[in-house]
């Protein structure tokens, strides 16, 4: 645990250089992705957390196939994020040094962002994904992490603040209806929609 | 703002004149001019092309003509109504965004967003020769465009809006916009092409599931959620 003292601040800010750049969607802090199943078997003993959903076996089968699609390597996501031209944006969660577990990583959750466009309002913020470690969870680090890109929206102009959720991550739905989110999905119809590798290329032939 | 547009300072002061009611006052008049050339082409030859600052007034235009009530095809912003083959949607979603007016971005916000420091948004053109003007063109169709970042697989092409002015439709020009912006996505090393479309518009699910296109909210359940501006101050004012 922590002393309840936790920054948010913007990776790369600080003027140090950020050589130990972690993002991933897991608790290995060494810059590889995804998490390994036993993070999923914390979460199934943490009921009523915010973010990780509590998987079916189905899922967490269908989740371990995901492990096949992380293609990105830790340069990849150093260039996109800190080049000329950064690709998305990143907050992290600090605890304190004193605070983190022997071998541990003083950053403990993340959230990735980037700015969207809309014909009808222009600048929008959206929420790419956000993680907390298990056991830093239920402390309020994620409501930070949307409350600072909530700040960054309406500092940069932002007329929307839009993410993404899975329709099982129900408890990942009410943290943001809770707070004033409109499921656009269900309210007006919306759909993703793809064109992956294939189909693009297809369409180059065409 | 002191001379936000670095190659294109020039520029503002003309552009500045084209104040809203001029552009909507060109409309009527751009719509009129797309259906007689149209009836009027003798050969249906069109470029796809980037788009440039000095498209902005022309791209404007085609954003409000766009919007459903107008009979326009837009894309996710499509909403029953719009005369196309839709299936019965909410009442509420009838009023949403109904009119020209829901569209807030004036020309200076697509000349500083597209075209300064840092560019939120790409934009393709689709233009014919205007015959009426001999060295003329006339924009019938855009596309815009922006990258976005999935942790796990990198860029991707995110497509926010796709257009083609009705006389001008049945051409190609289409396919031609999204065979171009697979180029560019594929260039950039973007692994997927993403966009929004609603259910209710069964015309624009058919024409992109056509193409290939999957609809993932279906198969992954992937749900849109938006905090608007009131929610935003909420969040970033509590404690």
């Amino acid at each position: 645990g922590t002393d309840g003292r936790v920054n948010i601040w913007k990776s790369g800010d600080k003027g140090e250089k950020r050589s130990d750049f972690h993002v991933g969607r897991g608790g290995r802090w060494e810059g590889q992705v995804p998490p390994l199943p036993s993070d999923l078997a914390e979460v199934k003993s943490h009921d009523g957390d915010g973010f990780l959903p509590k998987p079916t076996a189905k899922e967490l089968a269908e989740f371990e196939k995901l492990l096949d699609q992380v293609k990105i390597s830790e340069g990849a996501l150093k260039t996109d994020g800190f080049g000329e031209n950064p690709f998305y944006h990143c907050l992290v969660a600090e605890i304190p040094p004193e605070s983190r577990e022997p071998q541990g990583s003083t950053v403990v959750g993340y959230g990735l962002y980037y700015f969207t466009y809309s014909t009808w309002t222009g600048r929008n913020v959206y929420l790419e994904d956000i993680y907390v470690m298990p056991k830093y969870r239920g402390q309020g680090i994620g409501s930070k992490i949307i409350k600072k890109v909530a700040e960054v929206a309406l500092e940069k102009g932002c007329s929307q603040f839009r993410l993404a959720v899975l329709d099982w991550n129900e408890s990942a739905m009410d943290f943001y209806k809770a707070r004033g989110a409109k499921d656009l999905t269900v309210a007006e119809g919306w759909r993703f929609f793809r064109f992956d590798n294939e189909a693009m290329r297809e369409l180059v032939r065409m | 703002m002191a001379a936000p547009f670095n190659s294109h300072e020039g520029l503002v002061p003309e552009i500045r004149e084209e104040t809203e009611e001029r552009i909507r006052a060109t409309q009527t008049t751009q719509t009129e001019k797309a259906t007689l050339c149209r009836q009027t082409m003798t050969a249906t030859t069109f470029r796809v092309r980037p788009a440039q600052p000095q498209d902005c007034p022309e791209i404007l235009r085609l954003i409000k003509v766009s919007c459903p009530r107008t009979g326009g095809w837009g894309m996710g912003k499509q909403v029953p109504g719009g005369g196309q083959k839709v299936v019965e949607a909410p009442q509420e979603l009838a009023a949403y965004g109904n009119s020209p007016d829901a569209v807030k971005l004036t020309l200076l916000d697509l000349l500083k967003d597209g075209f300064g420091d840092h560019p939120f948004y790409y934009c393709l053109i689709a233009e014919v020769p205007d015959d009426a003007e001999l060295t003329g063109t006339l924009t019938v169709g855009f596309a815009m465009y922006y990258f976005t970042y999935d942790p796990w697989i990198g860029k991707l092409l995110y497509l926010e809006d796709f257009y083609v002015m009705e006389p001008f439709r049945g051409l190609g020009i289409g396919s031609e916009i999204l065979k171009k912006l697979s180029q560019i996505a594929i260039t950039n090393r973007c692994s997927c092409m993403n966009f929004l479309v609603v259910i209710w518009n069964q015309t624009s699910t058919e024409y992109y599931t056509r193409r290939g296109a999957l609809d993932l909210t279906t198969r992954e359940g992937w749900h849109l959620f938006r905090f608007e501006r009131k929610e935003l101050l909420k969040m970033a004012n509590e404690d």
